[in-house]
């Protein structure tokens, strides 16, 4: 626990130096905080024990869960495709039904009561996304490659010794990434319509602030907006506050630039246990754990392109620093019924997962509005006593339904006589199923209640539930197998204009001999979706038409012992 | 990571060392998993496992007589028939019928900081800036709910209709292409310093907020 403790003191001060915004104020802080952690290791260590035990008992006896705060965020939690072994992504991630892979307990925990030897399998691979989008008739390029890994862990199949109803348990832990988020986007385009600086200004108009609260209130946004001049007040005839205006020339063009770097990944610790009745029907259920780690660098900029330096305005750049940090808690229940020895059907259902977040958040505006005011920066920092705003949360994520059928050819001992199979899931993920909650002991928190309320109704109307479809096969010569597969996955908006889908192709060869097995697969994926840069109540909304295409390369290997 | 993957190839040389198909060909549990047969359980000689059990013992007890000198019959302290659950170690009955563990074996009375201390408290709550109870329109929510589109990628009559009959929500936006954008109050409006409070879902007031704007 000590090590724990020092552990996530070093995390923390990490995070501080990380940040984009760093200072000698924090730096003092870390020094500090240092001290203190060294005088106080007792205390943090206790704390840490009971923090531990509330979480984990708290959120089995809640059922709450947790995650981001916009309606964009909410996605990260449930629309993602398959990952897996090396042999189940080559076969488009189609697993409820199979079984005998330990992808098996991310998908249909049955699926590893066709287990009755015991097997470790690791699986390494590297994602490298290419994004090409269009904004506003201007097409933008941006690569990035990150490392990546399916599924690993082991598998220990117990054969029952005397003949009875059960001819075999299996348990399994395993880790698997469900999500990655590496990625790297950049797009940019002119626009004479509309500013991001308007949502500042309808803020402060809709919610009626007046000057003092205008540059208090709004520590992340508005208030940094109205402090370098980036909005101002109008006035009216009696000289009394009327309300708000960007210094943004829109009228005459700008030039909008928004460049997001992303990091981190949703994982998924799992423990699993199945039972095979008669070698006929296989029930299974596992208990996981979701991992999430999220950050974004977001830097957004508009620049005046109408070469008029004495508009007031020549460019403002807003900059956020966004973590999300939480696990949580989901159950997955399965079954797998061979109709025949050639014939298998399965069902799956996903327990929506109840995490705790934490999110942590740093802005920045840097506004030159030429002649009017100069250039001004002002960071959520300065304005909040050096800290990060911060909030923690819970949030509930989609549950899922899973169908599926598989047949296999010479399914037999034997294994030179085994010739491969054809397998595929239908699935129903109800992306409009996010919820976010406060914190159970912050239920007196009404603001933060109708916020969260607030963002339920808006996530219930703007997303829907869909279905995603993943077939794949395999032709074996043993000790080789060849396979091919892919995966569609419909769009998670309920407005038809918003374009939006992901289809996965892969292929892949395994070897397997003399207890020894590997894997490798090529999956590319086709994603298409839609980015807004900002969301205005009162004007259409601009987006971007964004198309990732995102190569993964997975290597598998495993043993049996 | 990098440990993950040196945890995963150290793993696999050492289970590797020990796998027990080198030199037969690799099951496929997604085809057939192999197993020994099993056997029928009425076909065994419960008589010759007790046997057994004294023939371990006395190897056992040959081995090094002190140790095992305690025990007088070793099938009587591994015989279910006396397994009345004494001593530290639950009956078997406890495990394998949970109808028998109520009153023995109560998880209530077993958890591992006693039953004084109660895990159910209040998780530490952490946020800053400090709750601030002002009012809020949300206005970053509501514009999701904003389903027209302007996007000179592809306009087409349906969505330019769509923006021309936008509704404005009682808000005046006076400045659709304008110079430079404004939003004026609402005639019933009157500003107000505890406007805001939730802005993006972080609490926001802040507390080290200066009091006045640089300077023009």
């Amino acid at each position: 626990m000590v090590v724990l403790t020092a552990v996530a003191a070093v995390h923390q001060l990490q995070d501080r130096r990380d940040n984009i915004f760093s200072n000698s104020f924090i730096q003092q802080q870390i020094i500090n905080t240092s001290v203190l952690y060294c005088s106080n290791i007792a205390i943090s260590q206790r704390n840490s024990m009971k923090k531990i035990f509330a979480f984990f008992f708290g959120s089995t006896v809640f059922c709450n869960l947790s995650f981001a705060q916009q309606p964009d965020d909410a996605l990260k939690f449930g629309w993602f495709t398959p990952n897996g072994t090396a042999r189940n992504l080559s076969i488009g991630g189609a697993m409820a039904s199979l079984g005998g892979d330990i992808t098996s307990n991310h998908i249909n925990p049955a699926g590893i009561g066709l287990y009755k030897t015991r097997e470790f399998v690791f699986s390494p691979g590297i994602n490298l996304n290419n994004n090409k989008i269009n904004f506003l008739d201007t097409k933008s390029t941006q690569t990035r490659s990150a490392f990546a890994y399916g599924t690993g862990g082991i598998i220990f199949g117990s054969p029952s010794r005397y003949k009875g109803p059960v001819a075999s348990t299996a348990f399994a832990i395993s880790v698997t990434q469900l999500a990655s988020y590496n990625n790297h986007t950049y797009y940019k385009g002119n626009n004479s319509y509309s500013s991001y600086s308007e949502k500042y200004v309808e803020e402060l108009v809709r919610d009626g602030a007046n000057e003092d609260a205008a540059l208090k209130n709004y520590v992340f946004g508005s208030s940094l907006a109205y402090y370098t001049y980036l909005v101002d007040t109008t006035l009216d005839a009696n000289n009394q506050l009327s309300g708000y205006r960007s210094l943004v020339p829109v009228g005459t063009g700008i030039q909008q630039e928004r460049d997001e770097d992303t990091k981190g990944g949703l994982h998924e610790l799992a423990f699993a246990f199945a039972g095979n009745m008669a070698d006929r029907l296989y029930l299974g259920i596992g208990l996981n754990i979701p991992i999430l780690g999220y950050t974004r660098n977001l830097t957004y900029t508009e620049t005046d392109i109408s070469g008029n330096t004495n508009n007031n305005f020549a460019f403002f750049t807003y900059k956020e620093n966004y973590k999300t940090n939480g696990i949580g808690l989901n159950a997955k229940l399965g079954l797998i019924y061979k109709l025949n020895n050639s014939i298998r059907l399965g069902f799956a259902f996903h327990t929506p997962s109840i995490m705790q977040l934490t999110d942590k958040q740093r802005t920045e505006i840097t506004t030159n509005t030429e002649a009017y005011a100069g250039e001004i920066k002002a960071t959520s920092d300065e304005f909040n006593s050096g800290n990060a705003g911060e909030i923690t949360y819970r949030v509930t994520t989609p549950y899922r339904v899973i169908g599926s059928i598989s047949f296999l050819l010479s399914p037999v001992e034997e294994t030179k006589k085994q010739r491969g199979f054809i397998t595929a899931d239908l699935e129903y993920v109800n992306y409009r199923g996010v919820r976010y909650n406060v914190l159970p002991e912050n239920e007196g928190d009404q603001i933060g209640v109708d916020y969260y309320k607030a963002l339920n109704d808006v996530i219930k109307d703007y997303y829907q539930g869909n279905i995603n479809v993943r077939v794949g096969g395999e032709i074996k010569f043993d000790p080789w197998a060849v396979r091919l597969g892919g995966a569609y996955y419909g769009s998670p908006y309920a407005d038809k204009e918003l374009k939006a889908n992901r289809i996965m192709a892969s292929g892949g060869i395994g070897y397997r001999n003399r207890g020894f097995f590997i894997d490798l697969t090529l999956s590319e994926t086709f994603n298409t979706d839609v980015n807004f840069p900002y969301r205005l109540n009162d004007k259409a909304n601009v987006f971007a038409e964004t198309k990732n295409n995102r190569a993964n390369i997975v290597a598998t290997a495993g043993f049996k012992f | 990571m990098k440990n993950f993957l040196l945890a995963g190839v150290a793993g696999a040389l050492l289970l590797s060392g020990c796998s027990a198909y080198k030199a037969s060909r690799t099951p496929d549990d997604v085809y057939y998993s192999p197993a020994r047969p099993a056997i029928e359980r009425a076909g065994e000689d419960r008589y010759e496992d007790y046997s057994n059990g004294d023939d371990n013992y006395l190897r056992m007890k040959v081995r090094n007589r002190y140790q095992w000198n305690a025990l007088d019959d070793y099938s009587y302290w591994n015989d279910s028939r006396y397994d009345f659950g004494y001593s530290c170690v639950p009956s078997r009955q406890v495990m394998l019928n949970p109808y028998y563990g109520i009153s023995v074996w109560n998880p209530y009375y077993s958890r591992p900081w006693g039953y004084y201390y109660n895990p159910l408290y209040t998780v530490v709550y952490y946020k800053t800036p400090k709750a601030y109870y002002g009012n809020t329109s949300k206005s970053n929510l509501t514009a999701y709910r904003n389903g027209t589109y302007y996007n000179s990628n592809r306009q087409n009559f349906g969505s330019l209709l769509k923006s021309a009959f936008s509704n404005n929500n009682g808000y005046n936006n006076n400045n659709n292409n304008s110079y430079n954008p404004s939003r004026s109050f609402n005639s019933t409006v009157t500003p107000t310093s505890s406007a805001g409070g939730r802005s993006g879902g972080f609490n926001s007031s802040g507390s080290s907020a200066p009091a006045s704007r640089p300077p023009r």
